[in-house]
């Protein structure tokens, strides 16, 4: 029997009210501890600031040069499946393939470069370059292309009529005949947890599934610029049967991203606390390619279910892993605040970037994230501009070394005045320590025995990589690193920055 | 003879009175403890090769029921079995009656809850056959059926299965613990309730000129409402989740819908578990004294869980307590006040099946309002629909009120089906008839606000972002909702209800009832004096609640939107 005493007795319940809550509040106060680490190893990036003193001056004819030569590589060797690939050559002619990179990111990598070629055709269009316009439109019909079967092999055909299962890869029995493609075809025809054969008429297709975010970033940045930027009437037409399925794919399945066996791989596009700019940047692309069709739905989940609160991508966390979740991250972000066309939404959004991400990454001399940042406002800030101008100019020893286009080579190291961050080290020892047992749990996610720079790393320093630098953390990479100088990326490290500037008017044309 | 029959007592009571119950402690910890080491080990099994423990799925899936094993035969060892037999209660109850005044009436009972048990057994079974068929994958390609969360994320047991598992086994452990043998006494001057647990026997005493009222019911919620708020956002995402993942004209790819079809079985179950937790007759007392509070819950085992009619040991412990009626008749107080015998009150049933239908069709079709709005709405309702169920109702001619007039002593009593409510005061006692509002509890409290928080911002964000004639119109049809959503909770809060008031020198106790004509509501009646202040008190916390949200969410907007 429980007996209380009257005279206690609000006591005695305040008492089992806290006692209820003492678990939660014990379980918020052991993560509070985990957010002091986090917040201690990565707030150095506040307050870094800009070391201008060896920033290079621009010189946007070399730029404009740089970008043709990249252009005609790629379309000549990076989109023989019509995806985005890296390629290694046989010899320093560059001319014969050796073989092509199998990759688990196409969608990332094709829609970047689709996104590029995008603002390419934007800014031939605004210059009034028919020619340029039309290099970049074969580009874009190819890439798009590309995306078509990433969305057909899976799922039968294209169209809201057909399932919106979203592919990493493809490949199809006549790449056999792509010169270089043979380690490509043995990977997609090798058994593998997500390698299927594709459904409907592309039995006999090939596409790699259990897609992620880094995808949907590359489908949404890539697919929304064809939809924004590109008048032509057979993209038009195409991307938006695309956008279509996509959308209507996810909504019978509760926008959860499928695997090849039917069941969800995990990726979620919902928001759970924050992050609802997935769903609504999809929808975004919806409403303009299907006036009036998925306005309530747009604007159930904008306003009611709150996805407009919370836009935002990534934590400090990110600083010190998986800072590759602000590279595609922003490519959603971009999306969704290029394609909302109420102005005060756009703004909202904005300021809800300025006020949550942008702290984080302002000094890390990304110059993608530092680019997107001026389209959307406008800054006339020189400071930011000669930043990414810099980052551009120190790509003229990978591009005009060699005949390649953006070649990995040797990396440079870093200068002698970059310093090493002290936190974690010290969070070793404290992990070490006597009570450090208590947050141990936390070395499972982090290495505390990376080191990380208090500087971020320029372009050169990356070098070895002929990927994607922007997302690459700037702050682990130590510089100096070898390589082999016979792979060629596809450039869109450079071109999706360069092409980005010129068509919204913040990198000028070649003077000649 | 005599010395061995000494003999015979002493080791009796050493038994009883010196156990070592430090002893007993330290086992029911170390089982329960195994139990649940079991349980993780059994679970986490499936993950060994991911989390490089060194050590074989079998081996590991072994020695995870082998704990489990013996921390379920400890804690049953240990608590049930301990239980002292009839004999050593009766012979306990004859030596301690030698000494106190004997009893005039007395009810034996073994109380075994019965109703946690079952729900327990139902959180087991879905969580055993989600682990088995899902597994307790935790990374890339390890689950068989899909990973939850993030990519390559763990299986959908964690999501599904995990949290009802440690339910039932927190829920079998008060089972194992809480069963007693119970032996309640009431002799001239005092009520005896012994309880006779797996540690100790526990007796306490009240002397009857101590008691103020006393009260003995099976409809009692109070904090078994928290179940609902935490079984249902598991109901909830189960059974939306399952209904996508079942649907494999969607996904032609699917060769197999197990999956979806888990997820549904796991809310079926859930559902089944919330009926037992929380709607099936539980035994309840509590009696004031001046100083003190004496409660207790008991499931007498000769009751088994009956849904039609109330069980018949009821009537044997209200003789104990002496609040079974002597005559049901309609006493005088009744007919003056013009009283029912048959209570109907309906504003819980209307308010909860109207916020759990319209949180249904919210999230089904995407209108109206949106997840944290209807998270509160179908918590809410749902705990509405159970009070209802529970207290809102009476048989025909099943509410009876007595009250001599020489003694002032009152005796109510209640009966729905298999519920009833009794009350019996011990002292002189007022009683009347009065308009009180309805008494607020933890669950109003913390819902109220979130309802109407969420659906303020909501409808604020909906109307800045209205740029269109279609998105106009919806936020004005929401508005009209929001505006229902208002006038029903103002109706909760505000609307008084007729209720019989009785007071003894230290008790203020309402009991709603029904009155035979129902007079059409009063707003002035409201205004009178007793009634204002709280009135104005409620209308204002709700108008401050949303006056306050929209200019919130106006000033946030606005700061954002330049």
């Amino acid at each position: 029997m429980r007996i209380r005493s009257k005279k206690h007795l609000k006591r005695h319940n305040l008492l089992v009210v806290l006692l209820f809550f003492l678990p939660f509040g014990s379980f918020l106060g052991y993560v509070g501890g985990v957010f002091y680490i986090i917040d201690d190893l990565a707030s150095f990036t506040y307050t870094i600031g800009l070391n201008t003193t060896d920033f290079i001056e621009p010189d946007f004819n070399k730029m404009a040069q740089w970008a043709a030569k990249i252009d005609d590589r790629f379309e000549q060797f990076h989109m023989a499946s019509n995806l985005s690939l890296t390629i290694t050559f046989t010899d320093y002619n560059y001319t014969t393939p050796a073989y092509y990179h199998s990759t688990d990111n196409a969608g990332l990598s094709t829609g970047t470069s689709l996104a590029t070629y995008c603002f390419k055709y934007k800014a031939a269009k605004d210059e009034g370059n028919i020619t340029m316009m039309e290099d970049a439109l074969r580009i874009i019909k190819g890439l798009l292309t590309g995306f078509s079967y990433m969305l057909a092999v899976p799922n039968g055909g294209i169209g809201p009529d057909y399932p919106g299962i979203p592919a990493r890869f493809y490949w199809a029995p006549e790449h056999k005949n792509i010169p270089g493609y043979e380690h490509v075809t043995n990977w997609m025809l090798s058994p593998h947890v997500r390698h299927f054969n594709g459904s409907g008429d592309y039995k006999n297709w090939r596409c790699r599934l259990y897609t992620s975010k880094d995808e949907m970033g590359g489908y949404l940045f890539g697919l929304g610029r064809a939809l924004q930027l590109c008048d032509d009437p057979w993209v038009q037409e195409r991307v938006k049967l695309l956008i279509a399925q996509l959308i209507e794919g996810f909504r019978k399945t509760n926008w959860l991203v499928i695997g090849g066996d039917g069941n969800p791989c995990g990726t979620d596009l919902k928001a759970t606390l924050g992050s609802g700019e997935w769903v609504l940047s999809l929808l975004n692309l919806g409403r303009i390619a299907y006036p009036g069709v998925y306005d309530d739905l747009w604007h159930y989940y904008a306003t009611k279910n709150m996805y407009m609160n919370g836009i935002g991508e990534g934590s400090n966390f990110n600083i010190i892993e998986e800072y590759y979740g602000w590279n595609f991250g922003h490519m959603d972000l971009f999306n969704l605040i290029m394609t909302t066309q109420d102005p005060n939404l756009k703004q909202f959004f904005i300021n809800e970037y300025i006020q949550g991400t942008y702290p984080l990454i302002r000094y890390h001399r990304n110059a993608f994230f530092n680019m997107i940042y001026l389209v959307w406002t406008g800054d006339k800030n020189q400071t930011i501009r000669n930043d990414i101008f810099d980052q551009l100019m120190r790509f003229q020893e990978n591009v005009e070394w060699g005949k390649g286009g953006y070649i990995n080579f040797n990396a440079t190291e870093r200068p002698s005045w970059h310093t090493k961050n002290p936190a974690p080290e010290k969070w070793n020892q404290i992990l070490n320590g006597p009570l450090g047992f208590l947050y141990a749990p936390i070395a499972l996610e982090i290495d505390f025995t990376d080191e990380l720079w208090m500087q971020p790393a320029t372009v050169d320093m990356m070098y070895y990589d002929p990927g994607n630098f922007w997302g690459d953390n700037p702050f682990e990479e130590d510089g100096g690193r070898q390589a082999n100088s016979l792979t060629e990326g596809d450039g869109r490290v450079y071109n999706c920055v360069y092409w980005m500037g010129r068509a919204y008017g913040i990198i000028p044309p070649p003077s000649s | 003879m005599e010395e061995r029959n000494q003999t015979v007592e002493i080791d009796i009571i050493k038994e009883l009175y010196e156990k070592p119950r430090r002893l007993i402690l330290i086992i029911l910890i170390l089982g329960a403890f195994l139990l649940i080491l079991g349980f993780f080990i059994i679970v986490l099994s499936y993950t060994v090769e991911f989390i490089d423990a060194g050590i074989d799925f079998e081996v590991a899936f072994i020695l995870g029921w082998v704990l489990f094993g013996f921390g379920l035969f400890l804690c049953i060892k240990i608590t049930i079995m301990r239980v002292p037999k009839p004999h050593i209660v009766s012979y306990y109850l004859d030596k301690f009656f030698e000494v106190n005044e004997k009893p005039e009436k007395s009810i034996r009972f073994y109380s075994f809850a019965f109703s946690r048990l079952i729900a327990s057994l139902l959180f087991l079974i879905l969580g055993f056959v989600d682990l088995f068929i899902l597994t307790g994958g935790l990374s890339h390609h390890s689950a068989p059926f899909g990973q939850a969360i993030v990519l390559g994320g763990p299986s959908y047991f964690y999501t599904v299965g995990l949290f009802p598992s440690l339910f039932g086994i927190g829920l079998f452990l008060y089972v194992m613990i809480s069963s007693f043998r119970g032996v309640f006494s009431n002799s001239k001057n005092n009520l005896y309730f012994h309880e006779f647990r797996p540690t100790s026997p526990w007796t306490t005493k009240i002397l009857k000129k101590d008691i103020e009222a006393l009260r003995y019911q099976n409809n009692h919620l109070g904090p078994k409402l928290i179940w609902v708020v935490l079984l249902m956002p598991f109901i909830v995402l189960s059974f939306i989740e399952g209904f996508y993942l079942i649907n494999m004209s969607a996904i032609p790819r699917l060769e197999n819908p197990i999956q979806g079809i888990l997820l549904i079985f796991s809310a079926i179950m859930e559902c089944f578990a919330l009926f037992f937790l929380v709607l099936t007759p539980q035994h309840y007392f509590e009696i004031a004294t001046k100083d003190d509070l004496y409660e207790m819950w008991f499931e007498p085992e000769k009751s088994k869980i009956r849904l039609k009619e109330i069980d018949p040991i009821t009537e044997d412990i209200s003789e104990v307590f002496e609040c079974s009626m002597k005559k049901e008749e309609i006493s005088e107080f009744m007919k003056s006040n013009q009283i029912s015998t048959t209570h109907r009150s309906y504003t819980n049933l209307i308010l909860g099946i109207f916020f759990i239908a319209t949180s249904v069709v919210m999230w089904n079709f995407f209108i109206l309002f949106g997840t944290l709005y209807w998270w509160f709405s179908i918590i809410f309702g749902s705990i509405l629909v159970i009070r209802a169920i529970s207290q809102d109702f009476s048989n025909v001619n099943g509410d009876l009120i007595e009250c001599n007039d020489s003694d002032k002593i009152l005796k109510f009593q209640r009966k729905f089906r298999y519920k009833f409510f009794k009350i019996r005061t011990y002292k002189p006692t007022e009683l009347k008839l009065a308009k009180q509002f309805r008494k607020l509890d933890f669950f109003d409290v913390a819902a109220i606000p979130g309802l109407l928080f969420f659906i303020s911002l909501q409808i604020t964000q909906s109307w800045a972002l209205a740029t269109s004639t279609v998105l106009i119109l919806d936020s004005v049809i929401s508005t009209i909702f929001m505006v229902v959503v208002c006038c029903l909770i103002f109706i909760y809060l505000c609307v008084p209800l007729d209720q019989v008031k009785f007071k003894t020198s230290t008790i203020n106790y309402y009991i709603p009832v029904t009155l035979k004509s129902r007079e059409k509501f009063n707003f002035k009646a409201v205004l009178s004096k007793p009634l204002k202040k709280t009135l104005l008190l409620r209308l204002l916390f709700i108008i401050i609640i949303i006056i306050a949200t929209i200019i919130g969410t106006s000033i946030y907007l606005a700061s954002y939107f330049v």
